[in-house]
């Protein structure tokens, strides 16, 4: 029983990996047969992609990106669950912050690029902080949600047992809203991405940003194909490391221990 | 020398503030608790018990009247005095093993001294097998049974329980009450149970506070001689069981012609 269980699960996920393949097949044929400039092949865009990574290129466009969308994370996720786990527990607060916070959230992040350029210039600096300004909104929200929404009876019987206000905010409120400040975790990652391939297109002469829009103006499409692919997996890559942690962070919550999500 | 708590509230009254007049959920209650005895507050669905169970523990502050345990007005809640919530989803923390649960009432204690207060406290209530689970992966009367194991282990001589057995089922239910009575036997501290079930009462109580519907005050109180210890078959078959009973079902059915 549970091996039959087992062997349909793999079987489920084969069916992706097929799916996967024959959509790459039909791009090869359709690229093929087309012959047209403006499409690469799978095979050239792959190519492409493995000169990217096995040349100056990719110590030059690669790893600062890699580099500026962890800094520009883990500067925003830091920033706002810091300030969204204060925000929620001083009620008082509330009032005063609310509408600048959903001001803010609803401002399309890539407008902060122009303004960030006219306040920074471009260097280094701007790509990091407009990262942690698109990632730091979703953060801030959710763990301000997360943290007013704590369960009164957590509260009570934290004040039962005497546990200190500071304390209380580490040990309880913290813990009580992780699956809320996870949720807004994942949304700030993929804001990241997005926000360093934009930033880079627009303000930077390094990055995959950057490698993308420059071999698209200079007619080398097999690395605009090559730049776009390694995106991809790097998207991927990034939310399957993620779904990762949320696993073992969130064990004892029966939503995501229960083997549910795929 | 272990011994429970005194509890005693003098004229206590307490309403909240709802539009667009204010709701008296206590009015002018005293009551009082000896050292030891397992009392319990019997009340009409929406009564104010809740409210009742909060101002005692001092999570909640009464508009007039006082608490006091052991003789000292109750500001906030005592340091030897331990809830179990009523709902069995809330009152553990999800994020904490059994284990870990118990020992967030020992913080400050090292963690070897900690770690085996914990473990005793869990087996006295049947859990040592269980102790590294998290609440999700046991049952309800295992996550109620914890709480209790929770407020051992913080060595409470006032132990304040709000329906704790509520919400589980009602077989549950009857190896819980036995339970609790089988632990309370051995240690002796206060209690303070608040049920609506009438059997509940009637079996578990030493001396029994009938409440009125809201806003909740002192109907009777009724002094439950059962001897003790009490076994659910036999204690249930005594024909003194039936009468007390029978007057407790009167009393709150009654309504307020009868008093």
């Amino acid at each position: 029983m549970k091996a039959h269980a087992l062997s349909a699960r793999i079987g489920e996920r084969l069916l992706g990996w097929v799916a996967l393949v024959v959509a790459l097949a039909g791009w090869q044929v359709a690229a093929e047969v087309r012959h047209s400039h403006s499409v690469a092949t799978f095979t050239s865009a792959l190519h492409a992609l493995g000169k990217i990574l096995s040349s100056a290129q990719l110590g030059v466009d690669v790893l600062p990106s890699l580099y500026r969308v962890l800094a520009g994370f883990a500067i925003a996720a830091a920033l706002g669950v810091v300030i969204g786990l204060f925000v929620g527990t001083f009620r008082a607060l509330d009032p005063w912050v609310r509408p600048v916070i959903e001001f803010m959230r609803a401002v399309p992040p890539p407008l902060i690029i122009p303004v960030a350029m006219l306040i920074i210039g471009i260097s280094g600096k701007l790509i990091i902080s407009v990262i942690v300004f698109g990632a730091f909104w979703p953060v801030l929200l959710n763990t301000t949600d997360g943290a007013r929404q704590v369960e009164p009876v957590y509260i009570e019987t934290a004040r039962v047992f005497h546990v200190a206000r500071h304390v209380m905010v580490r040990s309880i409120v913290l813990p009580a809203s992780l699956p809320m400040i996870m949720a807004g975790l994942r949304i700030a990652l993929s804001t990241a991405i997005i926000m360093m391939v934009l930033a880079e297109m627009l303000a930077s002469s390094t990055g995959i940003g950057y490698l993308v829009l420059t071999s698209q103006q200079t007619f080398d499409v097999p690395a605009t194909y090559g730049g776009v692919l390694l995106l991809g997996v790097l998207g991927w890559f990034f939310d399957a490391a993620f779904l990762a942690v949320e696993q073992r962070v969130l064990a004892w919550n029966s939503d995501f221990a229960g083997g549910t999500r795929v | 020398m272990f011994e429970g708590a005194t509890l005693e509230c003098r004229h206590l009254s307490k309403s909240f503030p709802s539009a667009p007049e204010s709701t008296t959920v206590i009015q002018d209650l005293s009551l009082r608790v000896q050292p030891g005895e397992f009392a319990v507050i019997l009340g009409p669905s929406g009564c104010g018990k809740t409210t009742l169970l909060r101002t005692f523990s001092g999570l909640l502050r009464p508009d007039r009247g006082e608490v006091l345990v052991d003789g000292r007005v109750v500001h906030d809640v005592p340091d030897d005095v331990g809830v179990v919530f009523q709902e069995y989803n809330k009152s553990l923390f999800p994020w904490l093993s059994l284990e870990r649960n118990v020992r967030f009432a020992l913080r400050g204690l090292d963690r070897a001294t900690a770690a085996q207060r914990a473990r005793d406290a869990l087996a006295r209530v049947g859990l040592a097998d269980s102790a590294h689970q998290y609440p999700w992966q046991v049952s309800g009367g295992m996550q109620q049974r914890t709480a209790i194991a929770r407020a051992l282990a913080h060595q409470a001589r006032l132990v304040i329980m709000d329906e704790p057995f509520a919400s589980v089922d009602a077989i549950t239910r009857i190896h819980l009450e036995v339970m609790l009575l089988d632990i309370w036997t051995e240690s002796r501290f206060s209690v303070v149970f608040v049920t609506h079930d009438i059997e509940e009462a009637v079996f578990l109580a030493d001396r029994l506070f009938v409440l009125s519907g809201r806003p909740a005050s002192l109907k009777e109180e009724i002094t439950v001689t059962l001897p003790r210890p009490r076994d659910l078959l036999t204690t249930k078959a005594l024909p003194l069981f039936q009468q007390l009973r029978e007057r407790a079902f009167r009393l709150i059915e009654g309504g307020e012609q009868a008093s």
